[in-house]
């Protein structure tokens, strides 16, 4: 198995194979990405092929030094964010549909962990819908990607402060909105029992 | 089972199964919770969707991408750009043949009657009185001079 370095260096050099097992390897990392952004997998699929198809003709560009995994989330949240406003432009300012027509699945997980999941992500796209794009790309970028805030700043070509703003802003914005809505569901304050 | 104990069945076993989810969930702030949403499961074969839409996209545009540089890709670097200088240099020969040098000394534009003037012979005769005459005939740059006088013999 190739290391990382030495499949971006190949790819750059225009070699396929190695481009498409780098597509392979991140892949997943980029539709995630973009599904928690725009909320819908259709939609984060198609963003994920704009994606590799912009990082393949932009490879050959490619400063090695800088760290590859940067670049790509800020590919992937510009193209993503596009997608948002495409998006709400056709349907107005409302909140985003939280039904989308596939559903993220794996029949291997367990059945609470499934429920679980499944109603986060609809209390979260309810929710997140209110934010603005950039405030949702930190949001995700920081607290379900995990970057440290610093990262996310190089991907947002932003400060950490306006990270931290912006972070705060949508921890404030999602807050509200569970507290309001679904207080049957969060009305331990984030207790477990 | 309602909504609620399901929902709380589910963070207790995210709980249990992962160390950094369970600090995220007992933190006691509800946005915290999100952070479990890094496990949405991605159907596999969505990924696979992506990986052929990108190979379709990259066989479409390889031609603008690849071939165009890659023309002189079988050459080593330095003899790849020694050959292109070359090129340039043979074009730039055979141009000039064409075309002449780009610059030329300033030629003088001669009119046909200006011609006939350079053509022309300046003659002169010089005879002050009791002096042999003397023609003095200059024609380009031969210059001929010639006197008539009974006293020379040759």
């Amino acid at each position: 198995m190739r290391d990382e370095g030495e499949l971006i260096r190949a790819a750059a050099g225009g070699d396929r194979r190695a481009f498409e097992e780098l597509v392979v390897r991140k892949r997943e990392r980029v539709v995630r990405t973009a599904f928690q952004i725009t909320g819908n997998l259709e939609d984060a699929r198609d963003v994920a092929q704009v994606v590799f198809s912009r990082l393949w003709q932009a490879l050959g560009r490619f400063d090695v030094r800088r760290r590859f995994d940067t670049w790509l989330y800020r590919i992937t949240v510009n193209a993503s964010i596009d997608v948002l406003r495409d998006s709400s432009s056709r349907l107005g300012a409302g909140p985003l549909p939280e039904e989308s027509a596939r559903e993220p699945a794996d029949p291997s997980m367990p059945a609470d962990r499934a429920y679980l999941l499944g109603e986060l992500r609809r209390v979260f796209q309810r929710h997140a819908a209110q934010l603005a794009p950039r405030q949702r790309a930190a949001f995700v970028l920081r607290e379900i990607e995990g970057l440290d805030t610093d990262e996310v700043a190089r991907v947002l070509e932003v400060t950490p402060s306006t990270v931290r703003n912006h972070v705060l802003q949508a921890r404030r914005i999602l807050r509200e909105g569970i507290e309001r809505d679904c207080p049957e569901l969060f009305s331990r304050g984030g207790r477990l029992p | 089972m309602t909504d609620r104990d399901r929902f709380e069945r589910g963070l207790a076993a995210w709980s249990r199964g992962c160390p950094h989810c369970r600090e995220r969930i007992e933190g006691g702030e509800p946005a915290d919770w999100f952070g479990l949403l890094r496990h949405v499961p991605i159907p596999e074969e969505l990924l696979e969707e992506v990986s052929a839409g990108v190979s379709r996209e990259i066989s479409r545009s390889e031609p603008s991408r690849l071939e165009a540089p890659r023309a002189l890709g079988w050459l080593p670097r330095p003899v790849a750009w020694a050959a292109a200088l070359l090129a340039a240099a043979l074009v730039s020969v055979a141009l000039y043949r064409v075309s002449g040098p780009l610059e030329r000394a300033p030629q003088p534009r001669v009119s046909a009657a200006h011609a006939g003037e350079a053509a022309r012979a300046r003659v002169e005769v010089r005879s002050p009185a009791g002096v042999a005459p003397v023609v003095d005939l200059t024609v380009g740059d031969t210059h001929l001079v010639m006197v008539f006088s009974e006293e020379i013999e040759l």
